[in-house]
């Protein structure tokens, strides 16, 4: 193709602290309006701000967890801006000196996504526009965000979804963010030009808060064939911010170059200077858990899981960390894997179920099962077993006696085996005859009588050995 | 010499009077010459006798009770006070009624103290006159056509006049020891993170600090003492531990090394002058080390100052859009106007021209020019400040190089109203602690202030050294008669 | 100060203002603006910092604030949120 597109991502993370980033309201979704506020989070007269250092702490491991180098000095600013969702009128942001600097996320195939920067800054309220009135709710103004700011690195859309989906998961394998992008607790603003190869790129669009991964590759698209027809047409890339309208699936002017804002930043004189220790580092980047990529190697690697399947486990952090305990007791990785994605998956209804691994049972008592499946219980009773134990909350022992699993074998199942040829002398002188499909009749007949609690390939040379005598 | 609070503490616990008595006798003289001087934007005199009484009930049980407990105060408009109008003598926030106390409110209510009102100011404390409210000028007791200074000008003036024992004000260029000077009271501002901005509303961040006025450098020592305190809420209060300043505030200033600073007190009129050199003289024969000294740079601080207040106020009161609390206007079609109409109607004309100043000095282009060199030429002037301190430990001047001026004098021009902050905002550039005592009064009668300023955190000894000073010039009692309305006691 | 400039600074600083302001606004601040460019002459340092250590507060959430008082000061509320109405 003769145009490429130069994208560039600027992500917001809502941080889950307990508390809101300058004031000790709770941070909290789907409470009753302007109940989670106080006059800091409302910007009432004579209110200062207080940085949480819980919203730095997790900040710096979100920046160490995507290579990010931590200044030892920031500093807050003030952005200025006026809308009534923002009750101060300026936002307490970073802007010279951010938190953490140049990092980079890579890619299944290699290419690195360089990250210029990652801030922290507080959110705004919430607007609604019902009947001609405008309604504010604050209880989301002053929740901690970080924004992750990428060069302008990405080729294609493709390129921006699996580097949020990346994203994503490192922000929640950490557990600073939930990431949840219907409670808009991750959103996205894209950067777009197009580049002809051996010239600079043209203007830049930015795409404003755009809310799911899908939209995001949609609105690339739209944008990209947008400005390449334009540059088709002689004519110019305007500088401007647009929105991605869902409906249409186009993007649309908000502001142009000329109504940009003047931000008037400058440094916020209630707040000190933000410093950061060696110390404090390296104690944060003890406390960071096994990331995404080194855990799908390590199960890959060393517990000789499927990549496939790894890959699908470590989608949900904590179910991957359920997994793991399981493994310690089992020993079996593969058994004790497929458990967790063929079984217990099923009986994990909702994202949030997953995202939070709430399984009713220890992984002690999911272990039982896996060792009791290496022999006792035949593959067929698995389903049930699982199914029963979460839906009832109990271990195995609580639900089941081993025997009813215990296979009929030796003597008992010889003797079954000698009655069905006996009761059956049709399908045995059939099999003599070289009809040797009539064996599986024979064999189901013997599964029947043991209520399938005994090794079909065992029944087979059972029944073959006495058809021979 | 003996301050008031203690006087009138002796006299409530002795039962000689009670706090209803005296709150009753503070109320009498707002009704008396209020309507006049108009120092109060709001009295609580409901509020006062409820306090007054609980502080009686305790001293009849017999129960100990604080300095403060029982003795009638006042605040600037722009302390956030839980269930009063607070307004910053501005239109805009002429219904705004605070959900909280503000730090210093509640220390003082610990305390005991009986509020009577909120103190008249410059809209916002822009302004060092106390003429540019919406609720009107204060006039100076000693001369009703001359202004009392400002921003803090009502309190100085209730402080003046009997209407208040002492009253807390604000301090951001000179905003309490300007006034003080010119009403002839003693105005404190202290080091920048000594007292916790929480609920004082806003003017510009890094220069704003909540003062003290008082008749006496004993009272203002006392008033101090219980309000610096380490607050948690505001980020920029220090942890450092206080010296307890009243407790041997008597102690001998000899030895003291203090610097007068030639740069401010070269160009000053006769009278200022000579007020000056007398004091430097009174000092010196209490034992003080007197030397002059040159402190470069000081040029600069006033436009300095211009930048970074205007800067820091423009973002400060942006959030003043009529969504939230406040007025608004009551024609609108759309919010954008809703917010223009009601900033427009809610603020007077020299809020609206610092605002529009400190965009213009952070506008895009002009950053670097304006507001980022002014950052640097600050620190420059603190540099110079320090090496002054390394010499002596107490700089002196006069607190303004003029007395009270007329009414409307300093309007027309604005960089002559600022000049009358000329020798005060150093301090609040470096954020230093700096106060103003009474050292005589000028050929109309009109009063005189000494400024003394200190390192950081040396509160103590700039009371102390003001203590001797005035115990031994006894300025107060030569008030000349038929200006100011104080009662004996 | 131009004019155009003085209605720049107006537009950000969500102001309209009247003709007689912008008269007499035009010049005072002029006269500001002059006065501080004196600091144009004096050489750049390092920045002005208050010499305060960071000063963070612990991450523990308290009991907020009662919806009504949040909202006891607005000029208008509905259904316990802060309303602007007869708005395009």
């Amino acid at each position: 193709m003769k145009y490429e597109p130069v994208i560039g991502l600027e992500t917001h993370i809502e941080l889950k602290t307990s508390s809101k980033i300058f004031c000790s309201c709770p941070v909290s979704f789907g409470q009753k309006t302007n109940t989670s506020c106080c006059p800091i989070c409302t910007g009432m007269p004579g209110t200062l701000p207080k940085l949480n250092q819980a919203v730095v702490d997790y900040a710096i491991m979100a920046g160490l967890a995507v290579n990010c180098k931590v200044s030892k000095v920031s500093r807050m600013d003030r952005k200025n801006y006026v809308y009534p969702d923002l009750c101060k009128a300026y936002q307490i942001s970073q802007y010279d000196m951010p938190l953490l600097k140049s990092g980079h996320i890579t890619l299944s195939d290699g290419h690195a996504i360089r990250i210029k920067r990652i801030h922290i800054e507080e959110d705004a309220g919430k607007l609604i526009h019902e009947n001609n009135e405008l309604l504010i709710d604050y209880n989301r103004g002053g929740v901690p965000l970080i924004e992750v700011v990428t060069e302008p690195d990405f080729c294609t859309s493709s390129e921006v979804k699996e580097y949020l989906e990346t994203l994503r998961l490192i922000m929640k394998t950490i557990d600073v963010s939930d990431c949840k992008m219907q409670e808009a607790s991750l959103r996205c603003d894209v950067n777009l030009s197009v580049k002809v190869p051996g010239e600079n790129p043209g203007s830049r669009v930015e795409i404003k808060n755009v809310n799911s991964f899908a939209y995001i590759v949609k609105a690339i698209e739209y944008e990209f064939l947008r400005q390449v027809n334009l540059i088709e047409k002689g004519q110019k890339i305007k500088q401007e911010t647009r929105r991605f309208n869902a409906q249409t699936g186009k993007t649309e002017t908000m502001r142009s170059k000329e109504e940009t804002q003047d931000y008037r930043y400058f440094p916020e004189p209630d707040l000190p200077y933000i410093y950061v220790s060696d110390e404090r580092i390296a104690s944060l980047a003890e406390k960071l858990p096994e990331l995404p990529q080194s855990r799908i190697k390590r199960y890959v690697e060393e517990m000789k899981v499927r990549q496939k399947d790894a890959e699908e486990i470590i989608k949900y952090p904590k179910l991957a960390d359920y997994f793991e305990e399981i493994v310690k007791i089992s020993k079996n990785p593969k058994l004790s894997l497929s458990l967790m994605l063929n079984h217990v998956y099923r009986n994990l209804l909702t994202e949030e179920e997953k995202e939070g691994a709430k399984i009713s049972v220890t992984p002690f008592d999911l272990a039982q099962v896996v060792l009791l499946q290496d022999g006792s219980i035949p593959a067929s009773f698995v389903k049930t077993v699982v199914d029963r134990m979460l839906k009832e909350g109990k271990s195995f022992e609580e639900l089941f006696d081993i025997s009813d699993f215990q296979k009929v074998s030796g003597d008992d199942l010889l003797e079954i085996v000698k009655n069905v040829i006996d009761e059956n002398p049709k399908a045995a002188s059939d099999y003599k005859g070289g009809k040797e499909k009539s064996i599986k009749a024979l064999i189901g007949l013997v599964m029947r009588k043991t209520s399938g609690k005994a090794d079909a390939k065992l029944v087979s040379e059972l029944l073959k050995e006495r058809l021979q005598k | 010499m003996k301050g008031k609070i203690v006087r009138l503490h002796e006299k409530l616990i002795n039962g000689e009077i009670t706090s209803l008595e005296l709150t009753s006798k503070y109320l009498e003289n707002i009704r008396k010459f209020d309507s006049e001087i108009n120092s109060y934007i709001t009295v609580t005199q409901e509020e006062a006798f409820k306090a007054a009484k609980a502080t009686d009930e305790k001293i009849a049980k017999g129960e100990k009770v604080p300095l403060l407990s029982g003795i009638p105060m006042s605040f600037k408009d722009n302390l956030s006070t839980k269930g009063i109008l607070t307004t910053c003598a501005s239109k805009i926030l002429s219904n705004y009624i605070p959900v909280y106390d503000a730090f210093v409110v509640e220390k003082l209510y610990e305390q005991g103290a009986v509020l009577l009102g909120k103190n008249n100011m410059d809209e916002f404390s822009m302004g060092s006159s106390c003429e540019t409210g919406y609720y009107g000028r204060t006039k100076n007791p000693y001369n009703y056509e001359r202004v009392t200074g400002g921003s803090s000008g009502g309190g100085a003036a209730a402080v003046a006049t009997d209407m208040a024992v002492y009253s807390l004000g604000s301090d951001s260029g000179g905003s309490v020891r300007q006034p003080a000077s010119f009403c002839g009271v003693v105005g404190l501002k202290p080091t920048y993170g000594a007292v916790s901005r929480n609920g004082m509303i806003a003017f510009a961040s890094s220069f704003d600090q909540i003062g003290v006025l008082a008749t006496t450098v004993e009272d203002t020592a006392i008033v101090f003492d219980t309000i610096s305190a380490y607050d948690a809420i505001d980020a920029t209060c220090s942890g450092k531990k206080r010296d307890k300043c009243f407790e041997d505030i008597n102690r001998d200033i000899k030895g003291v090394k203090i610097g007068i600073i030639k740069n401010l007190t070269r160009e000053l009129s006769g009278e200022i002058s000579k007020s000056i050199k007398d004091s430097c003289e009174s000092l010196k024969s209490l034992g003080a080390d007197i030397t002059e000294l040159r402190i470069d740079n000081l040029d600069l601080a006033m436009p300095v100052y211009c930048i970074l207040t205007c800067a820091e106020a423009s973002s400060n009161l942006a959030r003043y859009d009529g969504v939230r609390y406040g007025y608004r206007t009551k024609d609108y079609e759309s919010i954008d106007e809703m917010i223009r109409k009601t900033r427009s109607e809610g603020f007077g004309s020299e809020v609206k021209q610092r605002i529009m100043m400190g965009n213009y000095v952070l506008g895009a282009g002009r950053y670097e020019n304006y507001y980022k060199k002014a950052m640097s030429i600050r620190q420059l002037i603190k540099k110079s400040v320090d090496e002054a301190f390394e010499k002596v430990d107490v700089l002196l001047s006069p607190t303004s190089i003029v007395t009270a001026f007329k009414e409307e004098e300093k309007l027309k021009d604005p960089i002559d109203m600022y000049l009358s902050d000329l020798c005060t905002v150093t301090a609040n550039i470096c954020g230093y602690p700096a106060l103003s005592v009474p050292c005589g009064f000028d050929n109309s009668g009109l009063p005189v202030g000494l400024q003394l300023m200190g390192r950081n955190f040396s509160e103590k000894l700039l009371l102390n050294v003001a203590y001797k000073f005035e115990d031994a010039n006894q300025i107060i009692y030569k008030k000349p008669k038929g200006g100011a309305y104080s009662f004996e006691i | 100060m131009q004019k155009e400039e003085l209605e720049r600074l107006a537009r950000l600083s969500m102001f309209n203002l009247t003709d007689d302001e912008i008269d007499s606004f035009k010049n005072r601040m002029q006269s500001v603006i002059t006065f501080t460019d004196l600091i144009e002459k004096a050489g750049a340092h390092a920045d002005f910092i208050f010499e305060n250590s960071d000063n963070l507060r612990n991450d523990t959430s308290c009991v907020p604030f009662e919806q009504s008082d949040i909202l006891s000061n607005a000029p208008t509320v509905k259904d316990g949120f802060f309303s602007l109405p007869e708005v395009k």
